[in-house]
C-alpha cells in the first residue's frame, strides 16, 4: 500500500521537485501546499502518513504549522519531517525540542531523498520500488 | 651646741663630784674652823684658868709663908729681935720651897734678915745685926745646908731697912697694912751690880699687945714667876704675860726679863722701882709687843680691859690667839695668854689635809669610776657610732659593735646590729639593683646622665662619658654648658642655660632639643637631648634625667634623606605630572570603555568601581560598597561568579563568565571577565553584550536567512538536475524540460542574490571608493529609465520623469543602480495601467510632508546646503507604515514572497541606502497603503 505525504512549502520549485522525487523514487503518493495555512487545512482534510514541512513561510512558517498539527487530535499523530534550509546549529537545537521525527536539509538529494524519510519513519524500503535501491 | 655622749656623761659627774666633793670639804673646813674657835676658845680658857690657878697658888705660897713665919714670930718661936733664930728656919723654908725668891725680916730696931737663893742653887744671906756689930749690912754666900758662910762684899754701912728704898720704904708701907701687902722692890740680894725686880708679900708682926715688932716678907722673883709661867705652857708653843693695868710687863714666860737689869751707882736710882718697869710695848720680844699693840689698837687702853678679852694678830706669816684676862684683885693684873694658831691648826691643817687628801682620793675614784662608767656605757655606743659612721661612709664592712653588760645599751646595740644586718642586705640588695642598673644603664647605647635640684650631674653612664670627656664635674646649672662645652648648633655661643633640656627639666618641664652640639676637642657634634623630670611625694622635682646621643650620623643621613627626598619630590613632581596625565588618560581610558570596572576583595566586597551605568545594575545603588557583588546577582549566576573569582585566585588565571538574565521582562546579556590582582584581589570586568548579542543574533539571522536565500535556489537546482540525471524524466521530455527551466531560473535568481550580497557587503564594509565625480542628473536618470523601460512596458506601466538639470558629486553607476532598484520597484509592485514617477528639485534641506517620517539623522538641522532632492512614486499597494523603515534593511521585504513573486532578493533597498547615505544623501518612503508609495533620496548639489 503505498504511503501518502504531504509535502508544505512557500517555494513551488521546492515543492515540484520533491514532490516528483518522492512520487518517481519512492513510489508514494504525494500532494503540497504553498502556505502554512493551506497545509493544516489539507493535513486536516485527509488522512496522511507523514508531512515534509518548511520552516521559512510567510504568514505561517513551520513552527506554528507544527504546533497547529500537534493542537488537533486528527493530525496529532502524524509524524512530521521538516525540510528545511534553516541548518545552523542553532536552528538545530530548536528543532530537537520540537519532537519531530526528523530534520532532512536543504539541498538534499533528489534521487535518495525517499529513503531518508523512510529512515526517519521507520518504514521498509520497498524492493518493487522504481530505483530498486534498498 | 653639740657633745660627745663621753663628755655628757663625765663632765655632769665630775662637776657632781666635785661640787659634793667640794661642799663636804668646806662644810669639813667650816666645822673644822667652827671646832678651832672652840678649841682655841676652850684652850684659851683652860689655859688661862690654869694660868690662873697656878698664878694664884703661886702667888699664895708667899702669902701663906709670909703669915705662918708672922704667926711664928709672934707666937715666940722666933724673937723678933734676934733675928738670928730665923736663919735656919729660912734657909729650911727655901729648901722646902724652890719657889721662894727669898725670906726676909726687919724689926723696929733696925735690924735686917734676908736669906734669898742663887741661880746655881746656893743661897745668899744678908744680915744686919744691930745688937752684934755696928749696924752694917753683910752679905754671905751659904751652901744648900745653910754651912761655909762666905763674906761676899764689903759691909754697907748706909743701909737701914727702914727707910729702903729711900722715898717710898717698904717697911712702913708694910705697917700701914696689918693683913698683908704686895708690893714690887728691887732686890740687891745678887749683888749691887744685879739688882733683881721681886714681887714680896709683906707683912707687919705686931705684938700681943699690938705693938709693932717688925715686918717680915717672902720675895718671889719675876724671872721665875716667868719661868713658871712658861713652865705652865707646858712645851705649848705660845706666850704667857702679866702685866699691869698701865702696861707695865710683870711677868712673861718669854725669855727676855721683865725689868731692867742694869745697876746703877746711885742706890736710890739703883733700888728704885719704877725706873726699872719695862713696858709691854717695850718689850725685847716682838710677839709681846705685837700683842701690845693689838691690845691697844682694840682697846685704846690697856686699862680699860675689864673683862676677858680675845682677839687674833698675825705676825711673821703666823696668826695668834690672844686672849687678855683681867686677874682683879689687890694685884689687878691682867694676865695676856697667846697661843699661835698653828698649836691647833696642826690638827685642823693635819685634819683639812686628811680631808682633802681623802676628797682627792674619793674625786680621783669617783672621776675613776666615772671614766670607767662613761667608757663603759659609751663604748659599745661610741662602736655603734663608729658602726654608723663607717655604714654613713659607704664602708663595704661594717666594724662588729661591742656587747655591753648594760641591758638596755645591749638591746639598743642588738637592734642596731639586726637593722644593720638588714640595711646591709638591703644596701647589697640595693647595690646590686644599683649595679644592674649600671650595668644595663651602661650597655645602654644612648648616653644618660642624671642631675640634681642644683644641676649638679649625679651619674653619666658609659655612653655618656663617652660623649662627655670631663665625666662628672663639679658644675652647676649655670656651669654645665661651659663645663660640657655645650654649643648652640651652628654657632660659637655656649648653650644658654634657661634653655638647656637638664635646667627645663628641673623645672618639671620634658624636654626635646636636638639643637645642641658637643665640643669634643675634635669636632662639634650634634646632641639630641631628651630630659624628664623626677618629682619627689611633694610634687617637686629632684632629679633631670637626660639621655642624649649623638646624631651625627643621623643627621647626615637626614641631610642624605633630604637630598633624596628633594630629588624625589622633583621625580615624584614629574611622574605625578607624567601620573596625572596618565590618570586623566586612565581616567579617559576608564571613561572610554564600555565596562563595569569592579575591584573586587575575596570576601566578594567591592573596593573600586567605575562606570556602573555601563551594565544593567539590578543591585541597590544607594549602597554598592556594602552589599557583595553576588547579592546584585540572581541566584545561579551569584554561584557562578563566585566560582569564577574563587577559581581565578586558585589559579591565577582570568575566568570568563557570560550570561544572560531577564529584568522586567528585558532580556541582559552580559560577559564577565575576572582578572586576579592580588591574592586577595580581583578585577571585574562586565560588559553589556546585550548588543553584540543582539548583533550575533542579526548576524546568525542574516546568515540563516543568506543561507536559506541561498539555499533555496539551490535546492531547486540540485533537485531538478538530480531528477534529469536519473533519467526518469527520459520518457517525459516536458516535464524534463520544465526542471531544466527550473534550474536555470533558480541559477540566474541565485547570480542576483550573490550580486546583491556582495554589493551590500561592499558598500557596508566602506572598502570601496564610490569614486564621486560632478555628474549631470538627468544624464543618470536617463540610464535608469532606459534600463527599465522593457520591463515597464511589459509589465503596462507607464514611466513618467520630469527633465532636471543638475550637477551633483556622484558615483554614476551606483546612482543609476539606486534610480534602477527604486524603479523597478515601483514596476513590481504596481498594476498594469498604472504610473510612475520619477521627479527632482533642489531643496535647502530635505523636506518632508510628515516630519516624523524623517530619518533620524535628518531631523537634525543640518548646516545651510542645497541638496537635490529625488522622488520616486507609484500608484501600488503601499507599504504597512510600521514597514516604512525595515524595507530599507536587509531581506526585510514586505512580504517574503516578493522575492519569490517579484524576483526581488530582499537586498535592493538596502543597497539603495548604502549608496544614497555614502554620497552624504538620505532616503526614506512615504506610503498610504493601496495608494501607492513615494521613494526619496537626496544627493548633495555641488557647490561652485
Amino acid at each position: 500500500m503505498s504511503k501518502r505525504i504531504l509535502v508544505i512549502d512557500d517555494e513551488l520549485d521546492i515543492r515540484e521537485v520533491v514532490c516528483l522525487s518522492l512520487e518517481e523514487f519512492g513510489g508514494w503518493q504525494t500532494d503540497s501546499a504553498g502556505s502554512g495555512l493551506a497545509g493544516v487545512q489539507k493535513a486536516i482534510a485527509a488522512p496522511w502518513d507523514a508531512i515534509l514541512l518548511d520552516i521559512s513561510m510567510p504568514d505561517m512558517d513551520g513552527f506554528a504549522v507544527y504546533s497547529e498539527l500537534q493542537a488537533k487530535p486528527k493530525t496529532q499523530a502524524i509524524p512530521v519531517i521538516l525540510l528545511t534550509a534553516k541548518v545552523l546549529p542553532s536552528d538545530r537545537e530548536r528543532f530537537a525540542t520540537l519532537g519531530v521525527a526528523g530534520v532532512i536539509a536543504k539541498p538534499f538529494n533528489p534521487v535518495t531523498v525517499w529513503k531518508q524519510v523512510a529512515q526517519l519513519l521507520g518504514w521498509t524500503i520497498d524492493p518493487t520500488a522504481k530505483d530498486g535501491i534498498l | 651646741m653639740k657633745f660627745s655622749l663621753r663628755n655628757l656623761l663625765i663632765v655632769p659627774f665630775l662637776l657632781q663630784i666635785i661640787g659634793i666633793t667640794g661642799v663636804v670639804g668646806y662644810l669639813s673646813y667650816r666645822s673644822g674652823q667652827r671646832a678651832v674657835q672652840a678649841m682655841v676658845s676652850q684652850l684659851m680658857a683652860e689655859t688661862s684658868q690654869r694660868v690662873e690657878e697656878s698664878l694664884s697658888d703661886y702667888i699664895k705660897t708667899p702669902q701663906l709663908i709670909t703669915i705662918v713665919n708672922a704667926h711664928l714670930v709672934q707666937q715666940g718661936q722666933f724673937s723678933s729681935t734676934d733675928l738670928a733664930a730665923l736663919e735656919g728656919h729660912f734657909i729650911q723654908q727655901l729648901k722646902l720651897l724652890p719657889e721662894l725668891e727669898g725670906l726676909a725680916m726687919a724689926n723696929q730696931a733696925g735690924a735686917f734678915l734676908n736669906v734669898a737663893r742663887l741661880d746655881n742653887g746656893d743661897l745668899i744671906l744678908r744680915r744686919r745685926n744691930i745688937t752684934v756689930n755696928d749696924g752694917a749690912l753683910y752679905r754671905y754666900r751659904i751652901d744648900r745646908e745653910g754651912q761655909n758662910l762666905a763674906v761676899l762684899d764689903p759691909p754697907r754701912f748706909d743701909y737701914d731697912p727702914q727707910r729702903d728704898p729711900p722715898g717710898d720704904p717698904w717697911y712702913s708701907a708694910a705697917q700701914q697694912s696689918p693683913a698683908g701687902l704686895w708690893r714690887l722692890v728691887v732686890s740687891l740680894s745678887q749683888g749691887v751690880d744685879r739688882p733683881q725686880l721681886i714681887m714680896v708679900r709683906f707683912m707687919p708682926i705686931h705684938s700681943e699687945a699690938g705693938q709693932l715688932e717688925g715686918v717680915i716678907s717672902t720675895g718671889v722673883s719675876l724671872a721665875e714667876l716667868g719661868n713658871f709661867m712658861q713652865s705652865t705652857m707646858s712645851g705649848r708653843r705660845g706666850q704667857l704675860f702679866l702685866m699691869e693695868p698701865n702696861g707695865d710687863l710683870v711677868a712673861t714666860s718669854a725669855e727676855d726679863l721683865p725689868f731692867d737689869l742694869q745697876a746703877k751707882g746711885d742706890h736710890a736710882q739703883n733700888v728704885a722701882v719704877q725706873p726699872r718697869r719695862l713696858s709691854v710695848s717695850q718689850s725685847t720680844n716682838s710677839l709681846t709687843r705685837a700683842v701690845a699693840q693689838t691690845l691697844l689698837d682694840q682697846h685704846q687702853a690697856l686699862s680699860r680691859i675689864q673683862s676677858p678679852a680675845f682677839s687674833e694678830l698675825r705676825l711673821d706669816g703666823h696668826r695668834y690667839f690672844v686672849k687678855a684676862t683681867p686677874l682683879g684683885g689687890e694685884l689687878n693684873w691682867i694676865l695676856v695668854t697667846v697661843i699661835p694658831n698653828s698649836e691647833f691648826m696642826v690638827n685642823i691643817y693635819a685634819n683639812v689635809a686628811r680631808t682633802a687628801l681623802l676628797c682627792a682620793l674619793a674625786l680621783m675614784g669617783a672621776i675613776g669610776l666615772g671614766l670607767w662608767t662613761a667608757e663603759y656605757i659609751t663604748q659599745p655606743i661610741l662602736s655603734l657610732q663608729q658602726a654608723t659612721q663607717a655604714f654613713n661612709s659607704g664602708m663595704a664592712v661594717v666594724p662588729p659593735t661591742q656587747p655591753s653588760r648594760i641591758r638596755e645599751v645591749e638591746a639598743l646595740r642588738q637592734g642596731f646590729d639586726h637593722m644593720v644586718g638588714q640595711l646591709v642586705g638591703s644596701f647589697q640588695n640595693l647595690k646590686d639593683r644599683e649595679n644592674t642598673l649600671a650595668t644595663f644603664l651602661n650597655g645602654v647605647p644612648v648616653a644618660i646622665s642624671v642631675h640634681d635640684q642644683t644641676g649638679q650631674m649625679l651619674f653619666l653612664n658609659a655612653k655618656g662619658k663617652e660623649l662627655l670627656t670631663n665625666g662628672i664635674a663639679l658644675a652647676s646649672a649655670e656651669q654645665l654648658a661651659e663645663t660640657y662645652r655645650l654649643y648652640r648648633a651652628g654657632s660659637h655661643d655656649l648653650y644658654p642655660t634657661a634653655e638647656l633640656p637638664v635646667v627645663r627639666g628641673l623645672r618639671g618641664e620634658t624636654a626635646y632639643t636636638d639643637d645642641i652640639e658637643v665640643d669634643t676637642g675634635e669636632r662639634r657634634m650634634p646632641l639630641e637631648v631628651h630630659t624628664i623630670p623626677v618629682f619627689n611625694g611633694q610634687g617637686q622635682v629632684v632629679y633631670s634625667i637626660n639621655t642624649f646621643q649623638d646624631i651625627t650620623e643621623r643627621q647626615q643621613a637626614e641631610q642624605l634623606r633630604a637630598n633624596y627626598q628633594r630629588e624625589l619630590e622633583h621625580q615624584v613632581a614629574e611622574q605625578t605630572a607624567s601620573l596625572y596625565a596618565s590618570e586623566i588618560t586612565k581616567q579617559a581610558l576608564i571613561n572610554a570603555i564600555p565596562d563595569l570596572l569592579m575591584r573586587l576583595g575575596r570576601d566578594g566586597l567591592p573596593r573600586e568601581i567605575y562606570n556602573l551605568e555601563a551594565v544593567h545594575w539590578i543591585g541597590d545603588k544607594t549602597s554598592l560598597y556594602k552589599a557583595t557583588m553576588y547579592d546584585n546577582l540572581p541566584e545561579p549566576l551569584a554561584q557562578e561568579r563566585q566560582r569564577c573569582v574563587e577559581q581565578a585566585l586558585a589559579t591565577d588565571t582570568i575566568q570568563r563568565q557570560e550570561y544572560e538574565f531577564i529584568d522586567q521582562g528585558q532580556v541582559f546579556c552580559e560577559e564577565a571577565r575576572i582578572i586576579p590582582v592580588t591574592p586577595d584581589e580581583v578585577l571585574v570586568v562586565v560588559r553589556d553584550i546585550s548588543d553584540r548579542h543582539k548583533v550575533d543574533q542579526l548576524k546568525d539571522e542574516f546568515i540563516s536567512i543568506v543561507s536559506h536565500e541561498l539555499r533555496t535556489p539551490l535546492t531547486a537546482i540540485r533537485g531538478a538536475l538530480g531528477i534529469l540525471e536519473s533519467g526518469v524524466l527520459h520518457n517525459r521530455p516536458q516535464k524534463a524540460q520544465q526542471m531544466l527551466h527550473m534550474a536555470l531560473n533558480n541559477t540566474e535568481r541565485l547570480i542576483r542574490l550573490v550580486n546583491d550580497i556582495l554589493d551590500l557587503e561592499r558598500l557596508t564594509s566602506g572598502r570601496i571608493d564610490l569614486g564621486l565625480e560632478p555628474c549631470q542628473i538627468k544624464d543618470l536618470i536617463a540610464l535608469a529609465v532606459n534600463g527599465v523601460e522593457a520591463i515597464a512596458v511589459e509589465a503596462g506601466v507607464a514611466l513618467h520623469t520630469v527633465p532636471f538639470s543638475a550637477t551633483v558629486m556622484a558615483a554614476p553607476d551606483a546612482i543609476v543602480q539606486t534610480l534602477t532598484n527604486l524603479l523597478g520597484n515601483a514596476i513590481k509592485f504596481s498594476e498594469p495601467g498604472s504610473e510612475i514617477w520619477l521627479m527632482t528639485e533642489v531643496v535647502a534641506c530635505p523636506v518632508s510632508e510628515d516630519k516624523s517620517a524623517l530619518p533620524e539623522s535628518l531631523r537634525q538641522p543640518l548646516p545651510p546646503q542645497t541638496f537635490l532632492q529625488v522622488a520616486v512614486r507609484d500608484q501600488g499597494r503601499g507599504i504597512p507604515p510600521d514597514r516604512l523603515e525595515l524595507i530599507f534593511e536587509r531581506f526585510q521585504q514586505v512580504d517574503v514572497s516578493d522575492s519569490r513573486q517579484r524576483s526581488g532578493t530582499g537586498l535592493g533597498l538596502a543597497i539603495c541606502k548604502q549608496i544614497v547615505e555614502q554620497h552624504g544623501g538620505a532616503i526614506w518612503a512615504e506610503s498610504q497603503l493601496g495608494q501607492g508609495s513615494t521613494f526619496y533620496f537626496t544627493l548633495p548639489l555641488k557647490t561652485l
